[in-house]
């Protein structure tokens, strides 16, 4: 999927956005805004977006159950990336479709012992955002993200914390998120973007909860999740812009279990719950209305106990510290 | 009559390259590109005196000069000037195209003919590729203005599944007996416009852009619609899919009457408004579209308008009546109902009336007597020849057959003979009566009964793709009991449109197409001598074909330069003298009897019978028509017969000599009377054109490729959601397409299927990539007794995957025939605890195979869809395939039924025979069907089990696997419950209307029809199983070596012990069940078909896993002779129900 989405993009590369073909302007499209700072959260009708993104982050602490950071032992490097093909598509003037698939690199080099990697397709997203009221100086919205249990979701061997010889890229559960955007700019020169969600994660039986002395499967319910982000975004110039990026996620407790007898045996994950703060800066280069460059790093400055799913390396459930750089090349047409 | 297929995502036409069943790949597409169009246009490659050589390239120029001039008055309309280019491709290698064209706004893409077919009556307009474009390029235009949604995705689709038992537990139910339910929804929601706006639009917009008229056939068509009180209604009108007869062209006329009525009466361009308003977001209903625009309610629109239409054609019958009406009776043996209008008819039901009227064709058209008036040709669903004085018709002399008198019934059927080959073109007789000459198709076989049978039967091979018209020419036999007719086809006269047989009896001349152009020609009547007459290349048309009485040349009606008139072409000369000279349109004339030239025309604003004597000039009037005629057939004895506009179609009517009119009127423009502009300087006008040739390119796939569309998916199976997209990506000309859907969730799913179409069959290469996350519950038995209900259940969750490839050749060898082989292979692997990222292989599959599929339909009724009807399918396939297990963990093998598998070949064998009956029980079901199948399947040795047939009720939205088609063979079983290496079932099933015509819609819905059908079904399937001492190794029971055996179980001699519990062997399953359809439409234009089915199947069932279906695995094994699951299904009322999923 992956290849065939670089392969489409590589089409568009070679043919820009021709006049001919699956890269016909037509004139139902709506209009292209030119300064970053003066759009919304909609692409306009007609519009189809093809991006790849990467993100990847060294990890070479921890945060310990009181969040504070501790470092790994020495040569200890956790490094998580993601190359992200994201489709998305004017569907009407205020409506939005997307779908976002990533292909996840897990690596972590002992402080002993071999490099252990894993790649694989992790979980995909698929969205819509509803631009609702706005005007010149404002903007509202809603989105809706289902995050879908996509990615490989057991562990090699026997998986235990002391056991680690691979890493998962999905959670093996769905996410169903409820956004409401806000945005408040000053035309041509800035904006600023908040954004409040709740996630609902759906339990599951997943393949990465098995019985200790049996050879079963059990259930996760990892806890649902509050998010705010909020953007403070300045225009550089008309094709260019520069952005301040902060998130706060607040975890809820995971719980998981096994069938037994009778009732469903269920114990919490021990500090699984948590609040992680990043915090981050981007740039943003869009040479024409066709193409867009993004630079951008993030640290997180607060956070809870990065240990309970580490060993599974699902940064989900517990995000490791660390600055994670992230790019972006988009086509659109 | 065009008929357009706008805002259709699947086209029909995509069964093969260049818009036919077949590909030609003898045919080179060229590309003609001007300011706002590309221009694809077909030509041949083969010599140019082959008798397939054709070119389009006069076509492609006109349309390049047609279609910039009506960019700007199309576009100008609706303030919505086009960035994309459209894409037109003329559709001209073979036949059936037409009349027709269609357009598809979101692909930039229109195509159709270059030429009328041969029933353009309901719009009496010859200026086809005028009238066709713009029409077409009015949708596109239109239907991007009124779109609130993007090109790319104009709708998406929603649906789920919820199966079997399982999903009622988890919501608390358990209901007592066991109730098994799949419950299945599908829908789509989709941007959307009705019927009388797209089409009726498409017709005002062509008409605003002046390329259109609402002209006298129109006029005909509306006023006698209005008479017979078949308006369509306000829910009628909304949609073209239930619509049969002059249904379909009702929904054109009407909406373009009503919006040239909303111009006049609200004083501005509604019509065109209503684009931009539903531009401005999606709306549930038009409705509401039509509210916001014109300030007022559509009901109240509606009524307004109908109220208009009463009084302006109730004045026009008023005035038509003044005069005295002068008009025939329908041709029929009995006298119709209709006309006799007595009590019994005045109480049925309107909607039944209708449909009695409508009869099986509204096409009953072209009437020809013989020169002796013995015979009588007419088109009513192909051409009949009956022997029949002129006076034995009720219509002249006076008298009707009874409808009870089988014995007449009988001797009038021995004199007739009925073929359903003919094109609807006039037949010409021979001088002596004997002979007929009609248009039939080129593969044409009736030179003996084998040939015959085949013809009918759709039992031919075209191996060229090519079944364009020719001559036919018929010889009558009434010497014996029955009337026969011998026929023939005529050498070298491939594309004849229409024929005249020579006085001398010799010769036949006949108007041949090429390009968007007629021209005469002539030919002996066994094919020699072929000569052309005439040379347009300028879209001439040539109709009404008939000889002067000495032979000297030809009465014939010419479309030139657009005007249709009459003209005298002299054989010997070869040239043409014009007989009139008029605005009016004259048509179908033909020479009468008494040497008169007998024509149609709309010379007083209505279809009328003239007469013509081309010696003194001198005109007679012979009706005085309510509705219209064309077709005029002047009989012995003075009588008339000809064609007419009536609300209920096209009718025959026959009027007696001495009730015709024969008033001598002053009719302006005839030539004998007044001297008219110079024949030969109004010939060579020619139409302004491009240079196709030159200014053409050869035609590039890559270069003409669609815009790239897709339809977002949501699916849900329980509580698992897949989100993704099916998409569709081609070239214009469909030589290549690729179509696919890839979806994401618990399941992925990538599926790409891509066609080539160059070659002589259709190539279809396909990968697809399914993987599936499940989970089921493994049952511990702590006493190990499967009749206690104790058990501990452990949850186990895993990935399947499989990879599937193919590559298949198939080819359409008739309308009813096709075939295929192919080659494909499969690939499963499984993943889960410490399988990391890695899947590990279970099985390989590979299989080499041939399938042929015949299904010919005896009727066609509107039903057909919701009740098939009067035909049979018949299925058959071969499939050499092999399976190797790969299963590192295994070995490498498994045991089946006491074998061991590891890499085997085997032979499989699979058909079925369905036939539709059409039974009408005591008289208590109109329209009821017996439907009878049987399937039968054959693997030559014993397989693992997915190798094996596998039968069970499946409900329609489940996607998956299977051997079934028919969906109500043993739907009273658990899906795939049944499995075994030899098939046998047969079904029965009865099918009848609860309710027809309903016209009920609420929302978006729109419900035409409800049938109920109650089936039931018997058969088995038989696998192989172990005999004698055996012994368990692993989990598998074996044979013992020397003591036991297993052995292949012998259909009906032994029970099917897959499925048997222990003690209740089944040498036969059996189930019934009752079934209620509902035919509906969604959008207008969207097939949303539901079902409620309830079936019960008598057997308790056995077999594999989780026999009943809860979950839940079982450890215990059935009994120790076997590795079968201990569970048992038990017999179970299932109930199917599916909303908008088809059945």
């Amino acid at each position: 999927m992956v290849w065939r989405g670089a392969l489409l993009l590589a089409v568009a590369v070679c043919s820009g956005t021709a006049d001919a073909g699956p890269f016909t302007k037509k004139s139902s499209q709506g209009e292209w805004t030119r300064s970053r700072v003066d759009r919304g959260w909609v692409l306009p009708k007609g519009w189809l977006s093809v991006g790849l993104a990467v993100e990847h982050k060294n990890s070479t602490s921890y945060r310990g159950s009181d969040g504070g950071l501790r470092a790994q032992p020495d040569g200890m490097l956790w490094q998580h990336s993601k190359l992200w093909l994201e489709l998305h598509q004017g569907f009407s003037d205020r409506v939005t479709l997307y779908g976002r698939l990533p292909y996840v690199r897990s690596s972590l080099q002992p402080a002993t012992g071999n490099q252990i990697t894993t790649i694989a397709v992790g979980d995909a997203h698929a969205g819509i955002v509803m631009q609702s009221l706005g005007g010149a100086a404002w903007d509202t919205a809603v989105s809706a993200d289902l995050k879908l249990p996509s990615g490989v979701e057991w562990p090699e061997g026997t998986g235990g914390p002391a056991n680690t010889s691979s890493f998962l890229t999905g959670t093996g559960i769905t996410n169903l998120g409820l956004y409401v955007h806000a945005l408040a700019r000053v035309p041509g020169v800035a904006s600023a973007m908040a954004r409040v969600g709740y996630v609902r994660k759906f339990p599951g039986v997943v393949g990465y909860v098995t019985a200790t002395d049996g050879f079963g499967n059990g259930i996760i319910n990892p806890g649902d999740e509050w998010v705010a982000d909020t953007e403070l975004r300045l225009s550089a110039a008309s094709f260019a812009s520069v952005a301040v990026v902060g998130t706060v996620r607040r975890l809820g407790t995971a719980v998981i279990g096994i069938n037994g007898d009778g009732e469903r045996l269920t114990t919490p994950v021990r500090h699984s719950a948590g609040t992680w703060v990043d915090a981050g800066v981007e740039v943003s280069v869009e040479p024409s209305a066709h193409w867009a460059v993004e630079l951008g790093a993030a640290v997180d400055r607060y956070g809870g106990d990065s240990r309970p799913f580490a060993h599974l390396g699902l940064e989900e459930f517990s995000p490791q510290p660390g600055v994670q750089w992230s790019s972006r090349l988009v086509s659109r047409w | 009559m065009v008929a357009v297929f706008a805002m259709l995502w699947a086209l029909a036409v995509a069964n093969a390259g260049g818009g036919y069943d077949h590909n030609h790949p003898d045919v080179r597409w060229n590309t003609l590109e001007t300011a706002h169009f590309f221009i694809h246009w077909p030509e041949s490659t083969r010599p140019p005196d082959d008798p397939h050589w054709f070119t389009t390239e006069f076509s492609a120029g006109q349309l390049a000069r047609i279609a910039e001039e009506a960019y700007p008055k199309i576009c100008g309309q609706f303030d919505y000037y086009l960035d994309e280019k459209v894409h037109v491709v003329v559709y001209d290698q073979d036949s059936g195209w037409e009349g027709n064209g269609f357009a598809i706004a979101e692909y930039d893409w229109t195509g159709f003919a270059a030429r009328w077919g041969p029933v353009y009556r309901q719009r009496g307009r010859a200026e086809f590729l005028e009238d066709v474009f713009v029409h077409e390029f009015a949708h596109i235009v239109s239907l991007k203005a009124y779109l609130p949604w993007s090109e790319g995705t104009t709708g998406f689709q929603v649906g789920g599944l919820s199966e079997d038992e399982e999903w009622l537990k988890r919501w608390g139910f358990s209901p007592r007996p066991p109730l098994n339910a799949d419950l299945g929804v599908d829908l789509t929601v989709s941007a959307h416009a009705p019927f009388w706006w797209a089409e009726g639009g498409a017709e005002y917009w062509s008409e605003q852009a002046g390329t259109n008229e609402w002209g006298s056939s129109r006029d005909a068509f509306l006023r006698m619609t209005v008479a017979e009180g078949r308006v369509l209604d306000l829910a009628e009108w909304t949609t073209r899919m239930d619509k049969t007869g002059f249904d379909g062209e009702r929904g054109y006329n009407h909406g373009y009457a009503f919006g040239l009525w909303l111009r006049e009466k609200l004083g501005n361009d509604a019509m065109t408004a209503m684009a931009a308003t539903s531009r401005e977001r999606w709306r549930w209903s038009w409705d509401t579209i039509v509210e916001k625009t014109t300030g007022r309610s559509m009901e109240e629109l509606y009524a307004s308008w109908r109220r208009h239409l009463n009084q302006h054609y109730g004045a026009q019958v008023d005035a038509i009546r003044a005069e005295g009406v002068v008009a025939g009776r329908e041709l029929a043996l009995v006298e119709p109902a209709w006309e006799r209008n007595d009590d019994a008819w005045q109480a049925l039901e309107p909607k039944t009336r209708d449909e009695r009227m409508d009869g099986a064709s509204a096409y009953q058209e072209l009437s020809r007597y013989s020169p002796d008036g013995a015979y009588v040709a007419w088109f009513d669903q192909g051409l009949n020849v009956r022997e029949i004085a002129p006076n034995e018709w009720g219509a002249i002399g006076g008298s009707y057959m009874d409808d009870d008198d089988a014995v007449a019934r009988k001797e009038w059927s021995k004199k007739t003979v009925s073929e359903g080959w003919a094109a609807h073109s006039r037949v010409s007789w021979s001088p002596d009566s004997r002979s007929l000459v009609a248009v039939g198709p080129e593969d044409f076989g009736r030179s003996s009964g084998l040939a015959r049978f085949a013809m009918d039967h759709g039992l031919t091979f075209n191996a060229d793709g090519y079944n364009w018209s020719q001559l036919v020419v018929g010889t009558l036999d009434s010497s014996g009991s029955r009337l026969t007719v011998d026929w023939r086809a005529v050498p070298n006269t491939l594309r004849a449109v229409e024929a005249a047989w020579s006085p001398s009896g010799d010769e036949i001349a006949f108007v041949r197409y090429g390009d968007g152009t007629h021209n005469l020609w002539s030919v002996g009547v066994d094919g020699s001598r072929p000569t052309q007459l005439t040379a347009f290349a300028d879209g001439t048309q040539i109709q009404g074909l008939s000889y002067v009485d000495d032979g000297s040349g030809l009465l014939l009606s010419l479309f030139h330069s657009h005007q249709q008139d009459l003209w005298f072409f002299h054989l010997e000369t070869r040239t043409f003298h014009r007989l009139t000279d008029t605005p009016h349109t004259e048509t179908d004339p033909v020479v009468g009897p008494d040497g008169l030239a007998w024509f149609s025309s709309d010379a007083d604003g209505v279809y009328n019978v003239y007469t013509l004597d081309p010696a003194s000039g001198e005109v007679q009037k012979k009706t005085n028509l309510l509705g219209g005629s064309y077709g005029p057939d002047p009989v012995v004895g003075g009588h008339l017969l000809y064609t007419a506009f009536t609300g209920h179609g096209f009718r025959v009517m026959g009027v007696a000599a001495d009730s015709l009119l024969s008033r001598t009127v002053d009719y302006p423009g005839i030539c004998r009377v007044e001297a008219c502009d110079d024949s030969a300087a109004f010939l060579a006008q020619q139409p302004e054109a491009v240079d196709a040739r030159g200014q053409s390119e050869p035609y590039s796939a890559w270069r003409s490729t669609m815009p790239v569309s897709g339809w977002p998916v949501l699916r849900t199976t329980d509580k698992n959601v897949e989100v993704g997209a099916s998409f569709f990506w081609g070239d214009y000309v469909e030589k290549h397409y690729l179509e696919g859907e890839v979806t994401f969730g618990k399941d992925n799913l990538v599926s790409l299927t891509y066609w080539n179409q160059q070659f002589w069959p259709s190539l279809n290469l396909g990968y697809m990539r399914y993987s599936y996350k499940g989970h089921y519950g493994y049952g511990e038995d702590a006493d190990g007794l499967a009749s206690t209900s104790e058990m501990s259940v452990v949850d186990l969750k895993f990935e399947q995957v499989s990879d599937d490839l193919w590559a298949y050749a198939s080819y359409v060898a008739s309308d009813v025939l096709w075939m295929g082989a192919g080659v494909d292979a499969s690939r499963y692997a499984f993943r889960d605890n410490g399988d990391g990222t890695r899947f590990v292989p279970f099985t390989v599959h590979a299989g080499v195979g041939a399938y042929i599929d015949w299904t010919p339909w005896g009727d066609a009724t509107d039903d057909q869809w919701i009740n098939p009807r009067g035909g049979r399918r018949v299925y058959a396939d071969y499939n050499r395939r092999w399976t190797a297990v790969v299963d590192p963990e295994l070995a490498g093998a498994i045991y089946d039924d006491g074998q061991v598998m590891d890499r085997y070949g085997f032979h499989q064998i699979t058909g079925s025979y369905t036939e539709y009956l059409p039974v009408t029980w005591w008289g208590l079901w109109d329209r009821g069907t017996l439907q009878l199948d049987i399937e039968g399947g054959w693997i030559s040795r014993n397989v693992m089990g997915w190798d094996e047939f596998m039968a069970g009720g499946r409900h329609p939205y489940h996607w998956g696997n299977g051997t079934i088609g028919n969906n109500v063979q043993f739907s009273g079983y658990e899906g795939y419950s049944l499995t075994g290496e030899t098939m046998l079932i047969a079904n029965a099933a009865y099918r009848f209307p609860l309710t027809r015509n309903m016209n009920w819609k609420s929302g978006p819905v729109y419900t035409d029809s409800m049938y109920l059908q109650l089936f039931g079904s018997v058969g088995n399937l038989w696998s192989y199983r172990v005999e004698g001492d055996s012994h368990i190794e692993g989990y598998s029971v074996v044979p013992d070596a020397g003591t036991g055996r297993v052995r292949r179980e012998i259909p009906f001699k032994d029970y099917a012990s897959k499925n048997s519990p222990v003690g209740e062997p089944h040498y036969a399953l059996s189930d019934i069940g009752a079934e209620l359809r509902v035919r509906s439409f969604i959008w207008n234009d969207f097939d949303w078909d539901s079902f409620l089915r309830i079936a019960y199947g008598f057997q308790r069932t056995a077999g594999y896993g989780d026999v009943n279906a809860d979950l839940v695995q079982s450890s215990v094994a059935r009994d120790a002779a076997t590795e079968l699951s201990g569970e048992v299904e038990p017999a179970t009322l299932r109930v199917y129900l599916g909303i908008g999923t088809g059945w």
